[in-house]
């Protein structure tokens, strides 16, 4: 690189830039700014830029839209005694990473929750979210059959007692309305008299995302759709 | 033709022109440190980031035309416990010599590979951050970012002195103080205009989104109810009024919307930095856990200094 400074005369400096450098420099300049701005005004990438890289310019906005009701995940298990009981996201998943979200949440977002068009014709992505789903299930199975070893040891009055028979998520939506107070911090948990042995008793396999909303009054469950 | 001769020059001295070094390299050393802080934050829990814990999802063997491209676009496998100390050991050896600038280009382009890597290992847990920092690392790779305040240029010295044969060499024309060492300004505006532009495709992807122009619609007030919620913002909801989330709301869209306007211009400019330093310390403050963005944010105004100096004139 030349960057010599030029004393032409104390009051302008100037600096010598070769037109390599320059070249390089406006290369730079298109290579951030052209697919930035690209993928943040047309909302993705054009197909000249393979898809795996398309992430890599796709920040630009956060909080883009308001929530009309907001979604939270839980975990409810059914141990020996043949009831439901909630249990917090971590162990195992610890990591609050944004925020409130932890891993379960983002598991849950990008690969069980994301939909297309085509989403219930094509038998390989609903393969494909069962085995994210089942995988999770089988987490919280492993870590609440062997508390000790997983940090989960429930010292409550009513322990969760293995082996577990059921896993499965519940998410819920709630609304959130600017009528009303602002709603009370997280964590946010299932209101203790929400009859869960009721509203979990579809005779489905274990492993299973259930969807529900907070304020329903009849609150009809309904199976995600895996 | 003389019009666009003239444009085209003032392009050329506005890009290329002679700007103090001593911006680009404190913005090196900021942007290194919040790096550190940021992926320190990480590596917290870093079993469930990199390892094989019950996050990892296995390789799904996902093609383009798959809804699920965006969660696992390349499939990396989880470090393993061996490799572990080398990965973070190596962060922190490249993130020191980038923050204090030795070899400092080897150091950016390096870093830029780890994050990258770290990035494509926890794909799901790689947000706004990790890609902004990625390009911004990309960047630096490039840029003199040693020329002052940096191990590379006392190294420059010293083999300059060695050379001639001096112990000491005075300030002179060839060898200014740090203040006063010039480079071609197209670094300092690269990344002047990386936020520039990030802040205004903000604002047009929230207008695309839910945000009105004339109207609050709550947005803000909304959204200190969801994953940021925190107490400090908890306690704002509770005890300020809810048009005062609106105007706040408000002025961070026309901010961003018009950041070249507050930024670029000599004469607004502070009032730019100080208005978006402020939005960033507010977001800090209200929502939980974004405080690592925020310094991310507050580090590339930086470049925008010094304020009031002819030689970083636009």
């Amino acid at each position: 690189m030349d960057e010599k400074p030029q004393a032409s005369n104390a009051e302008a400096p100037t600096i010598r830039v070769s037109w390599r450098e320059k070249s390089l420099a406006l290369a730079l300049a298109a290579v951030i700014f052209l697919p930035f701005a690209y993928a943040s005004l047309i909302g993705q990438l054009p197909e000249q830029i393979p898809w795996q890289l398309h992430g890599f310019w796709e920040f630009s906005s956060l909080f883009s839209h308001r929530l009309r009701s907001w979604p939270s995940n839980h975990v409810l298990v059914k141990d020996s005694s043949e009831r439901w009981r909630e249990v917090p996201h971590g162990p195992p998943f610890h990591h609050n990473l944004y925020g409130r979200m932890t891993r379960l949440d983002l598991l849950v977002m990008n690969f069980v929750m994301r939909s297309g068009p085509d989403e219930w014709d094509d038998p390989e992505t609903l393969k494909q979210k069962r085995m994210v789903l089942e995988k999770v299930c089988r987490a919280y199975r492993e870590c609440y059959d062997h508390p000790e070893a997983a940090g989960a040891a429930d010292t409550s009055a009513n322990p969760i007692k293995s082996p577990i028979q059921a896993v499965r998520l519940l998410r819920v939506w709630r609304p959130v309305s600017n009528d009303g107070p602002p709603k009370a911090p997280w964590p946010v948990t299932l209101p203790s008299d929400w009859d869960l042995e009721n509203e979990l008793s579809w005779d489905l396999d274990h492993e299973t995302l259930f969807e529900l909303s907070w304020e329903s009054s009849s609150r009809p469950i309904r199976p995600f759709g895996l | 033709m003389n019009r666009l001769k003239g444009l085209l020059r003032f392009l050329d001295a506005y890009w290329f022109g002679p700007t103090p070094a001593w911006p680009l390299a404190a913005f090196r050393a900021a942007f290194a440190a919040v790096l550190t802080a940021y992926f320190s934050m990480r590596m917290w829990n870093l079993q469930e980031c990199l390892g094989d814990s019950p996050a990892r999802v296995p390789d799904l063997d996902v093609t383009a035309g798959s809804i699920l491209r965006y969660a696992q676009p390349f499939y990396f496998a989880p470090v393993s416990d061996a490799m572990m100390p080398w990965v973070v050991g190596s962060f922190y050896f490249l993130a020191l010599a980038l923050f204090v600038g030795c070899f400092t280009r080897l150091a950016a382009g390096l870093l830029a590979f780890w994050v990258s890597y770290v990035s494509l290992v926890d794909w799901i847990g790689c947000y706004s951050f990790n890609r902004s920092a990625l390009l911004v690392l990309v960047m630096l790779s490039v840029m003199p970012g040693g020329k002052v305040w940096s191990v590379d240029a006392k190294l420059r010295a010293w083999w300059s002195r060695r050379r001639k044969g001096t112990v000491t060499e005075p300030a002179s024309k060839k060898n200014p103080p740090a203040f006063e060492v010039l480079i071609s300004a197209w670094p300092v505006r690269t990344i002047q205009w990386f936020l520039i532009s990030w802040y205004s495709l903000s604002a047009i992807q929230k207008i695309h989104g839910s945000w009105y122009l004339f109207s609050s619609d709550d947005v803000f007030w909304c959204q200190l109810q969801y994953l940021y919620h925190g107490p400090i913002g908890f306690w704002a909801l509770q005890h300020i009024p809810m048009f005062v989330f609106g105007i706040l709301q408000m002025a961070a869209l026309y901010f961003e919307l018009f950041a070249p306007l507050w930024l670029i211009p000599r004469r607004t400019r502070p009032w730019g930095m100080i208005t978006g330093i402020t939005m960033h310390l507010l977001i800090a403050l209200f929502m939980i856990k974004l405080w690592y963005f925020s310094a991310e944010m507050i580090s590339f105004y930086i470049v925008f200094l010094p304020i009031g100096r002819k030689s970083n004139a636009c």
